[in-house]
């Protein structure tokens, strides 16, 4: 209770201290107040468009998110069983997480076009994180456990449900934070480069084009509502389908 | 049946087992001692086959089940759970209330003693399917009064299997029909 009101007065003191700054700067195109965001945001909420560019881009992100988890699932698999797998695509592996995401969005851009770009940005931002916390996972399964399993010839559902399920569940906490506000971000500034059509990231474009920071803040602020909320409804997935770790 | 024929063992130079032959017949009690170090848990895991043995061969059509020495129990899993997971047809959670009380069947194993443990593990290899139970070292951590009331289960419980107990506890086994492989 007492901690929640410290967080709560923190809050507070932020918001007041951005009002002040804006009043002091008093430009609302490019420093709009938190009051002007906020009447902002409730006139958006009210337009076709800002229900539209929300969903859109939820849809999109979530749908490269959770297909990032399927194949790093599978070649996090292949890799661990068969090694020359995964020296094989590991190469692939080190530029997808070494390169800048800008030229990636780029070469996507210039190869498949704006449509379904934010789909393919956050799969490949988060397919390396999937992969390297499933491979790890693999990796580290208890060999003790193992024997269990060997000598009470668990079938391969048991061996799965109680001893790689529970091996890879730590690993995949660790990086699921990191996985979920990397592919929001992603995917909205490939919008944003994209310009791609009734998006988030087209709708911050324009606010930059017309000088309207109060909605560029509007959109942001919905941006982190909807990574949070979606990150912790994942937490609470894996929590439940984890198992006991 | 479980032949062994001129198993030879050994670490990095150091010999654990050489020239070992010997049968294992079903429906016998096997007991085998003898001081720490010695390889009574490496034969253990040339029987069931976890280990390797340099020269010579095992041979045995048994299914086997197992109380490791270092109990490797589903530690985040309740005591019932663990015993589920293993087989869920016995009358478990009546043996959980025999053999440590009502208050276990849902207790997580983490949170068991050394001793609780080692009664959950031995009750796991009993339970299993199997044609031939090894329990390794299972008395650590028990008392004079734990001890022969886990073996008490064990006896009434082997229906006919082959049993193979490493300890280096003798004294409570005597009065069953033990035979002893001094290595
Ligand atoms: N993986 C291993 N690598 C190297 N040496 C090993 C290994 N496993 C066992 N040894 C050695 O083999 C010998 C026999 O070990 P083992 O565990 O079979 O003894 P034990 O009779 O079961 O002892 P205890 O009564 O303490 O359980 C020991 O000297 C041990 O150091
Ligand atoms: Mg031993």
């Amino acid at each position: 209770m007492k901690k929640k009101l410290n967080s709560i007065s923190i809050i507070i003191f932020w918001l007041i201290l951005w009002e002040i700054t804006a009043s002091v700067i008093n430009k609302p195109y490019i420093f709009a107040s938190f009051t002007d965001t906020l009447a902002m945001l409730f006139s958006l909420l009210s337009t076709k468009v800002f229900w539209i560019s929300i969903f859109k881009t939820v849809i999109f992100t979530i749908f490269g998110f959770l297909s990032a988890f399927i194949f790093g699932l599978f070649f996090a698999i292949f890799s661990y069983k068969i090694s020359f797998f995964k020296s094989f695509i590991n190469p692939v592996l080190f530029i997808l997480k070494s390169v800048p995401v800008a030229s990636i969005i780029v070469i996507i851009l210039l190869w498949f076009g704006s449509k379904y770009l934010s789909i393919y940005i956050s799969f490949i931002v988060v397919f390396p994180q999937f992969y390297y916390a499933i491979l790890s996972g693999l990796q580290n399964v208890n060999k003790e456990i193992l024997e269990v399993a060997e000598i009470f010839r668990f079938s391969f559902h048991k061996k799965v449900l109680y001893i790689y399920r529970l091996s890879i569940t730590p690993f995949l906490k660790n990086s699921i934070s990191t996985a979920c506000s990397l592919a929001f971000k992603s995917s909205v500034t490939a919008e944003i480069i994209g310009n791609t059509i009734n998006t988030i990231g087209e709708q911050i474009y324009y606010s930059k084009i017309y000088l309207n920071s109060a909605s560029l803040f509007s959109y942001s602020f919905v941006l982190i509502i909807i990574a949070y909320s979606f990150e912790k409804i994942i937490i609470q997935l894996i929590n439940k389908l984890g198992g006991k770790v | 049946m479980i032949k062994l024929l001129n198993i030879t063992k050994s670490f990095n130079d150091e010999s654990v087992l050489s020239d070992f032959s010997y049968h294992f017949y079903p429906d016998h009690k096997y007991l085998i001692f003898g001081e720490s170090g010695i390889g009574k848990t490496t034969l253990l895991n040339i029987i069931m086959g976890l280990q390797k043995a340099d020269k010579g061969s095992v041979l045995s059509n048994c299914n086997f089940s197992c109380s490791f020495q270092q109990t490797r129990l589903f530690e985040k899993y309740s005591v019932l759970e663990n015993l589920k997971i293993i087989n869920n047809k016995e009358n478990l959670e009546e043996i959980i209330v025999q053999l440590l009380g009502k208050e276990f069947i849902d207790k997580p194993v983490f949170s068991l003693s050394g001793g609780q443990k080692q009664k959950v593990s031995i009750i796991r290899a009993i339970i299993a399917n199997s044609d031939c139970v090894i329990l390794d070292e299972p008395f650590n951590n028990l008392d004079e009064k734990n001890i022969l009331q886990c073996l008490e289960f064990i006896m009434n419980n082997l229906k006919g299997r082959t049993l193979i107990i490493s300890s280096h506890i003798t004294e409570q086994l005597k009065k069953y029909d033990f035979i002893t492989i001094k290595l």
